[in-house]
């Protein structure tokens, strides 16, 4: 009896930390420290160009604050980021209100636009929007036109940045916002409705006014989102000289000459500590928001406004908005996709398409193998973060000794933007006596890290959904732990690790920035070779791989909404 | 005052058969009067009641308000829920969290459309509502800091304070601790005195329902099944159902003898004998009847003399002791069970033999 309880986790002696606990945090430490020290080192210390470390400086931060490029950077991407935030927050609430709150027809039809958003990567999204507002595109052609070429607009400016990033975070803000709108009780819009106030009333000065903290700290997640971004400053603001924080650590990490370690590292450094600061303002406000979200068990569907004829124009909204967010990016690039060679939308260019675009992308050569590369890495990573934070989200959310260190540890890549990380393990790669650098191996690791977090918070809100007496059951029966969590919490946690492996599977495939400075020869992932593609004009290749990856990756973001529906997983 | 006439509103299930809902309710609620929806869940009550509100749209029937038709489902009729000046107090309270206490209860006077209040106008009315309700002293506090049984008094004072005709709650007490929800249901009953407003009240609470209402009309499976005093819901159940539903009951099922003419005895033949039965309503001989007794009105006496019409004899197989009372289970000879209240003093203990008598006023025909 008493071997049963010591080996038990149960313990009225200071707490002793299993050997699975030990295990788990060593391997976290192995995977996150290493980039963390090196970038921190980096930045502190000179490098000599043999690679090893010379003497303590702070030289890389004084250049940072005297030079202009820092300061002008960081006011660049504020303002890019807020612009970007506040209309895709505009944008995605109003969307979410008519799908959720009125009787507008079709509005059933708008979740699926956002599934296939989920599944267009960020990088083909932004090149599709510069091949509509581009200098030879269907807009500056209408432009040139009418109004002659002194009128033609310029896409590579801020504006054009601020409105490819906004509408490309449309469909994530009308996501949350709707599921904000269907948790709020109804009984609080009802309450008005029977103190006299008439349905806009009660919106605007009950359910707007309600939803105003969730709003808040929905635009901070949007502006901490764009504030990391990489994908529409690269390809839209280094052509437009329009420098932001990431770009400058991209250029710092991937000059033409000898890369420049200590800046990048310095610009680093900084970027993930102001992300620190936003990304606790976000919990603060976030977990003030919570305090207002009163969900009753009472399942009575929010009301909806009747808006009789109106109807037909909310409807006509929807539509447009599709259009804005996923249908002309979409028709654009199978329209570039069809075509010989690119020189934007004009009469001729209708009279000459051709499929073949997509015979070279069926033949042998590096399209096939990046598609099988990106698979790879995607199921790889999803393969080893998923029961991997299984494990660490039971093990914390079960308060075992030593759980809340693991929780800490896995969340903590949360607040290291995507370059960051990128620049972090370059070093540590590039440093390493096996030959990691270069290999598709060295991305799978740097994914795996960089979506912990994300799998960790499935995770730790699947284990929250198991009643602990389920475990205490098992446990009773005289199962161990270990048994205890393979036949009892694993099955339990299966839809949850479903959607979870989706989810990730489809961030991995589709980030740009991490495996950018990561990836060699031979070792091409699908959203990197868009972005050489744009780089070397290759816009047709482009846009025919873009839109076959995109059928590929709707089908697993379509599992996904099916998987999270069906079992209704909910993960902030 | 409010009329609902042949009420109703079936909720489809995705697939088949329709799901609860309420099946042609019908009923007139007087002046001044509290009136109780009681049932279990899934009753209908609720859906009356907001059906009553224009929180939901009935799929048929007509409700009249103080003469004025809100709903007529043939005409297709409907005032919409801001206009019929109806004020609720929800299960959930619904107190808004991004307002204050005052601004609560001000809300139905600031958003009114008829008449505009002006500053002292409105600052007496609100005033006095939270006064009424005691919360005066908290008006300038944020809602979010109340209690649950503050909250409740809130949602009462703004439910309250443009002064509707029509005053409905839903299950206002249902989420209050016991000791609470007494006092709560006492401050009720003396605010809707004082007020004299017009109350539907939604419970499925039966002792909450007989110690506040008037009236009551208790649901079942989306029908009125009876509708009277408490007292009369409570001494002359009309269906099995109420008579199981409100308090505690023996009840046995046999024949009606002769035929009885309402309000007047017959004997019933039945498993446990010959009972002689109360019937409140025209009723043929032959006909198979059911009948309730209370069990405190059951008379335990000593087995002494011949058996009397009426009289049933058992053992007592256990006592329990309830304080200002004692609950016996009785096995009859013939098998059944017998349920009896009695004073604790009697000296009966478990083990005894004893015999209980019916009073036939107190023995309720029922038909099944």
């Amino acid at each position: 009896m008493t071997g049963s309880i010591s080996s038990g986790s149960i313990s009225t002696k200071p707490a002793r930390f299993s050997w699975s606990v030990i295990l788990l945090i060593l391997v976290l430490l192995i995977l996150i420290l290493p980039p963390t020290l090196f970038l921190i080192k980096v930045s502190i210390f000179t490098t000599k160009p043999d690679g090893s470390f010379g003497d303590l400086t702070l030289r890389y931060y004084q250049q940072l604050f005297t030079g202009r490029f820092f300061f002008s950077a960081l006011t660049n991407t504020a303002i890019y980021a807020i612009g970007s935030a506040v209309i895709a927050i505009l944008l995605g609430t109003i969307q979410a209100i008519i799908v959720e709150r009125t009787d507008t027809p079709g509005r059933g039809w708008v979740f699926l636009g956002a599934i296939i958003s989920l599944g267009i990567p960020h990088v083909l999204y932004t090149v599709a929007w510069l091949l509509i507002l581009g200098r030879s595109g269907p807009l500056n052609g209408a432009i040139i036109s009418i109004l002659g070429p002194q009128s033609a607009i310029n896409v590579y400016s801020m504006w054009g940045m601020t409105l490819i990033e906004g509408v490309g975070f449309v469909p994530l803000t009308f996501l949350l916002m709707s599921s904000v709108l269907r948790s709020t009780d109804a009984s609080f819009e009802e309450a008005a409705m029977m103190s006299g106030a008439r349905p806009v009333k009660t919106f605007w000065t009950i359910t707007l006014r309600m939803g105003l903290p969730g709003i808040m700290a929905l635009l901070l997640l949007v502006f901490i989102r764009a504030f990391e971004s990489f994908e529409v400053p690269a390809l839209v603001g280094l052509a437009g000289n329009i420098n932001v924080l990431t770009t400058n650590i991209y250029q710092s990490s991937k000059g033409t000459g000898a890369m420049d370690y200590g800046q990048s590292g310095a610009y680093s450094v900084c970027l993930l500590l102001i992300v620190v600061g936003l990304l606790y303002w976000y919990n603060r406000l976030s977990g003030h928001a919570h305090q207002y979200q009163t969900i009753t068990g009472k399942g009575y569907r929010p009301r909806v406004i009747k808006l009789g004829r109106l109807r037909y124009v909310t409807s006509a909204i929807l539509v447009l908005m599709f259009m804005l967010v996923t249908g002309l990016p979409l028709i654009m690039l199978v329209f570039t996709s069809l075509q010989p060679f690119y020189e934007g939308v004009t009469p001729e260019s209708f009279s000459r398409f051709t499929l073949e675009n997509y015979r070279i992308l069926l033949g042998p050569g590096s399209f096939r193998d990046s598609i099988s590369n990106t698979l790879i890495l995607g199921a790889s990573t999803s393969t080893f973060v998923v029961p991997f934070t299984a494990l660490c989200a039971w093990m914390a959310a079960r308060r075992k000794p030593g759980g809340w260190l693991l929780d800490q540890i896995a969340t903590a890549p949360l607040v290291m933007p995507a370059i960051v990380m990128s620049v972090a393990f370059l070093y540590v790669f590039v440093n390493l006596p096996i030959p990691l650098y270069g290999t598709l191996l060295s991305v799978i690791l740097a994914s795996s890290v960089r979506f912990m977090p994300y799998g960790m918070r499935y995770a730790y809100a699947g284990v929250l959904q198991i009643h602990k007496e389920l475990e205490e059951a098992s446990m009773s029966a005289g199962a161990k732990q270990g048994s205890t969590f393979l036949r009892i919490v694993l099955p339990l946690l299966s839809a949850s690790m479903v959607s979870s492996w989706l989810f990730i599977f489809l961030l991995a495939v589709q980030a740009v920035s991490l495996p950018l400075l990561l990836v060699g020869p031979g070792t091409e992932i699908v959203a990197v070779t868009l972005f050489d593609l744009w780089q070397n004009g290759q816009v047709t290749e482009l846009a025919s791989m873009g839109i076959s990856w995109v059928s590929l990756m709707v089908i697993v973001s379509a599992c996904f909404h099916m998987v999270t529906r069906r079992y209704q997983i909910m993960a902030s | 005052m409010l009329r609902v006439l042949n009420l109703v509103k079936k909720y489809q299930a995705q697939v088949g058969e329709p799901v609860g809902g309420v099946f042609d309710v019908s009923f007139e609620v007087k002046q001044g009067e509290l009136f109780t929806l009681l049932g279990p869940s899934g009753c209908g009550k609720t859906t009356t009641l907001r059906s009553i509100a224009g929180l939901e749209t009935p799929d048929s029937g007509q409700i009249a308000l103080d003469g004025q038709i809100i709903f007529d489902g043939a005409t297709e009729q409907m005032i919409p829920m801001y206009d019929r000046d109806i004020g609720m107090v929800f299960q959930s309270y619904a107190i808004w969290p991004h307002m204050s206490v005052f601004e609560n209860a001000a809300y139905p006077l600031r958003v009114s459309r008829k008449v505009s209040y002006s500053r002292e106008d409105l600052n007496k009315r609100v005033d006095h509502v939270l006064n009424m309700v005691g919360l005066v002293k908290y008006k300038n506090r944020s809602a979010t800091q109340l209690s649950g049984g503050q909250q409740q008094r809130l949602a009462l004072a703004r439910a309250l304070v443009r002064e509707p005709k029509l005053l409905l709650l839903d299950e206002p007490l249902s989420n209050l601790d016991a000791q609470l929800r007494e006092q709560m249901r006492a401050e009720l009953k003396r605010i809707q005195g004082e007020w004299g407003v017009t109350t539907i009240y939604v419970t499925h609470d039966q002792a909450e329902a007989m110690a506040i209402s008037d009236r009551i009309a208790v649901m079942d499976q989306g029908k009125l099944v009876q509708l009277g005093t408490p007292d009369e819901i409570y001494e002359l159940p009309r269906s099995e159902f109420v008579a199981s539903f409100i308090g505690r009951t023996n009840m046995f099922n046999g024949t009606l003898q002769s035929a009885a003419s309402p309000g007047t005895k017959a004997l019933v033949t039945s498993n446990i004998g010959s009972i002689q039965c109360h019937f409140p309503s025209q009723s043929q001989a032959g006909q198979s009847v059911s009948f309730v007794i209370r069990p405190e009105n059951i008379l335990l006496q000593p087995i002494s003399g011949a058996q009397e019409q009426n009289t049933l004899e058992g053992r007592v197989n256990n006592r329990v002791y309830l304080g200002e009372i004692a609950e016996f289970a009785i096995d009859l000879d013939g098998g059944q069970q017998l349920l009896v209240r009695a004073p604790p003093g009697n000296g009966i203990k478990a083990g005894d033999r004893i015999r209980a008598y019916l009073p036939p006023d107190k023995t309720i025909a029922i038909f099944s």
